[in-house]
């Protein structure tokens, strides 16, 4: 009778370590990390494209309700086809775009800019990508929209669409 | 004869000085590539930080150098990553909640296997 005890919970044991591990299978392994809304932005510097004796911080953003950073660069093809609302965004006038050109030659991101249009009131340099990892990016472009507290409001990672050009203007006028 | 030891003097200050100078950079190089070791890259899932040749690798290298060099400590450069990118950016898990299985049920193995073997032992003994 102990020996059919034994028999019967050592038979469970193993159906449910089965049934344990082949449900783990199931499991979606691609992870993608958390987005980083509702956080305060990380304390930033980057010298200024322009000038390198000019920081960029985060007291760079002032004087509006709203805010933007969008990480760039002239040789990513993603971030041409997101400039056009970026434009828009800047000409609308609702929040002030600080751009962060990431792991780009001075020249190339002026001729870009002069080709496409500044929609930034300020650019900071990332040279070697640290910077980028400060602000919790995941690749570029990516864009930040904060409030005036500096919170994040939405993260934007990949190209902006027109879709999210739609919902940045939703959240800036709903609040 | 007094210039020879005086070049003798200056070679092994170079020597001195090169050594110490290439020491010091190992030990900060080790410190990257331990850290480095120690996070998953987002891009190239199952790859640490450190094997990864990616882009999002070699900012996230940059960044623990720039951090070290400003003063923080290998537990601060993970909680400051953690705070950006979850907790899962680190190879070995912290103990929460939603993971008490995965940490105690090795414990839980043990203990129950001891028990186990504790009580087929008094058996035995028992029976001589």
């Amino acid at each position: 009778m102990i020996k059919k005890i034994q028999f019967g919970i050592l038979f469970l044991i193993i159906i449910s370590l089965f049934y344990f591990f082949s449900e783990g299978l199931k499991i979606d392994k691609i992870f993608s990390p958390q987005k980083n809304i509702g956080q305060k932005l990380s304390n930033f510097s980057a010298p200024s494209i322009f000038n390198n004796e000019i920081m960029i911080t985060q007291d760079s953003l002032k004087n509006k309700k709203f805010y933007m950073i969008n990480i760039w660069a002239s040789w990513c093809a993603p971030c041409r086809e997101e400039h056009p609302y970026l434009m828009q965004l800047s000409e609308e006038n609702l929040l002030k775009i600080v751009g962060i050109n990431y792991k780009d030659k001075k020249n190339y991101a002026i001729t870009f800019l002069k080709k496409f249009g500044n929609p930034y009131s300020e650019i900071g340099s990332d040279k070697n990508g640290a910077i980028s990892i400060d602000l919790g990016a995941r690749g570029i472009p990516e864009s930040i929209l904060l409030d005036d507290q500096k919170n994040i409001v939405a993260q934007f990672i990949g190209p902006l669409k027109k879709n999210d050009y739609k919902k940045i203007i939703k959240i800036i006028k709903n609040k | 004869m007094k210039l020879s030891i005086k070049k003798i003097i200056i070679l092994l200050f170079i020597l001195i000085c090169s050594i110490s100078t290439s020491f010091s950079a190992g030990s900060f190089d080790n410190k990257i590539k331990k850290i480095s070791k120690n996070l998953r890259c987002i891009t190239c899932q199952g790859q640490s930080i450190d094997a990864s040749n990616s882009d999002f690798a070699l900012d996230v290298k940059n960044f623990i150098k720039i951090k070290l060099n400003e003063g923080l400590n290998e537990e601060q450069i993970y909680e400051l990553l953690k705070k950006k990118y979850g907790s899962w950016i680190v190879f070995k898990p912290e103990f929460k909640y939603d993971n008490y299985l995965l940490w105690g049920f090795p414990y839980l193995i043990f203990l129950i296997g001891g028990i186990y073997i504790f009580i087929k032992i008094r058996k035995k003994i028992i029976k001589f």
